[in-house]
């Protein structure tokens, strides 16, 4: 059985397809992840755009995907410790939706609405009476905290919050890709045909009526090695006979 | 005016930079007792951080504009609504330390750190990186009319044997440029 990290030798069933999509997933989210802490740490923007761009594409394609073609099909399994796994999965999706989000949220947030954040936390903090007094100042408020902090440190305040929604992110979603290989994996294995399977890696590698279906299959096949190439090359051809 | 505050935040916040990095080198050239210490020294300078808060001044020459709206609005450090919003924000701070060492307790067993595991814990870290810089904000904006203390005295006068330990801790947290102002404070002494 291939295991999470580390090289993929073989794919005893074609929803084992999901072990290289993972790696290469895995792989992106740590690489712009050190972007983003490259940005906290005073660094340039765009090439974290570009890279928290592919990511959010990509995985929520991929989860959007899985919740019909892969999720939808399957009957419920209650584990032993009372977990759920499909509805855990789609709980888990939903989750990695929000937090990409937050991501994108937080790219957005300008200095400005730093400011405007920062002045609703200290009018939040404060008792009732006061609340009201400083919500009737709130300009006052926030010329204060921009002569204070400035644009460097407002600048400051924006980039740890986007540095910590894009880790946020990538523990979601780590532990959601663990969660499925552990739960849902097996699940689908007991529960769908080969040619089933086949078809859910089909509607996972490429998207119909895309200008370019092959959009995620080119992404995951140049993140893998040699050897993890020709298990995807050999499923690909697979799903071209059945197709 | 070198502020001794600044400085402290600076180190703090190396400090927790240093403490995720020593997280990634669990099981190769770091272990996770390494860890539990950076943290628990972090704590302990945050203490010292929080005992000289109350002296920190900003430059007269660039508070006399927020000094006046601050006093419009009457909001500073030392009234009540002041220690009611740096209260809650070093609540943050000391509830975001204890997830750290709630987890490293809860699910760290016999030595063991699954990946899992250490992602939270980088995550813990982060929020209580975030925090600790989010109060250093709320402390400066909120000590404009505080212009009868200064902080780097209140470090030059800490107990002895105290001031060197954070000096050290502070030393190896530092680059070099900070290291010289922070000894310039010393010096003083």
């Amino acid at each position: 059985m291939p295991s999470f990290t580390g090289e993929i030798t073989a794919l005893e069933s074609p929803i084992d397809v999901m072990y290289l999509m993972h790696k290469v997933f895995m792989k992106h989210s740590l690489k712009t992840e050190k972007l983003a802490f490259g940005v906290f740490q005073g660094g340039d923007l765009k090439e974290l755009k570009i890279a928290l761009d592919e990511w959010l594409k990509h995985i929520l394609y991929h989860v959007d995907t899985e919740d019909v073609f892969l999720t939808d099909p399957l009957k419920e399994k209650t584990l032993p410790d009372g977990r759920m796994v499909v509805k855990d999965n789609v709980t888990e999706h939903d989750q990695i939706r929000l937090d990409g989000r937050d991501v994108l949220d937080n790219f957005s947030q300008d200095i400005q609405q730093e400011s405007v954040k920062l002045s609703r936390d200290l009018i939040l903090a404060v008792d009732d009476q006061k609340h009201e007094e400083l919500l009737d100042r709130v300009e006052d408020l926030q010329k204060a905290i921009d002569k204070v902090l400035g644009k460097d440190g407002l600048r400051l305040r924006s980039r740890r919050y986007l540095y910590r929604s894009v880790l946020a992110l990538k523990v979601t979603e780590f532990d959601h890709f663990e969660n499925e290989e552990a739960s849902v994996l097996p699940l689908v294995k007991e529960q769908m045909s080969r040619d089933q399977q086949l078809e859910c890696a089909r509607k996972l590698l490429f998207q119909d009526g895309a200008t370019l279906p092959g959009w995620i299959f080119d992404f995951i096949n140049n993140g893998l090695c040699h050897s993890e190439r020709i298990l995807l090359q050999d499923l690909r051809k697979e799903i071209d006979v059945k197709s | 005016m070198i502020c001794a505050l600044d400085l402290l935040h600076k180190a703090l916040s190396t400090g927790l930079i240093h403490a995720v990095k020593i997280l990634k080198e669990i099981g190769t050239s770091q272990s996770i007792s390494s860890f539990e210490l950076e943290i628990t020294t972090w704590v302990t300078a945050y203490y010292t951080y929080s005992e000289i808060e109350n002296y920190h001044n900003v430059r007269a020459s660039e508070s006399r504009d927020n000094l006046d709206m601050l006093r419009r609005l009457n909001l500073e450090r030392s009234n009540e609504s002041g220690m009611q919003i740096v209260q809650k924000s070093e609540d943050l701070i000391f509830d975001s330390a204890q997830f750290v060492f709630d987890t490293l307790h809860e699910e760290v067993s016999k030595g063991v750190l699954i990946p899992r595991v250490r992602n939270h814990l980088e995550l813990n870290v982060v929020d209580l990186q975030i925090n600790m810089d989010n109060h250093h904000d709320l402390v400066k904006v909120l000590s404009m009319r505080n212009s009868s203390h200064d902080c780097a005295s209140k470090l030059q006068g800490m107990h002895l044997s105290d001031k060197d330990w954070l000096i050290d801790w502070m030393s190896k947290r530092l680059d070099e440029m900070n290291i010289l102002k922070m000894k310039s404070i010393i010096d003083a002494d």
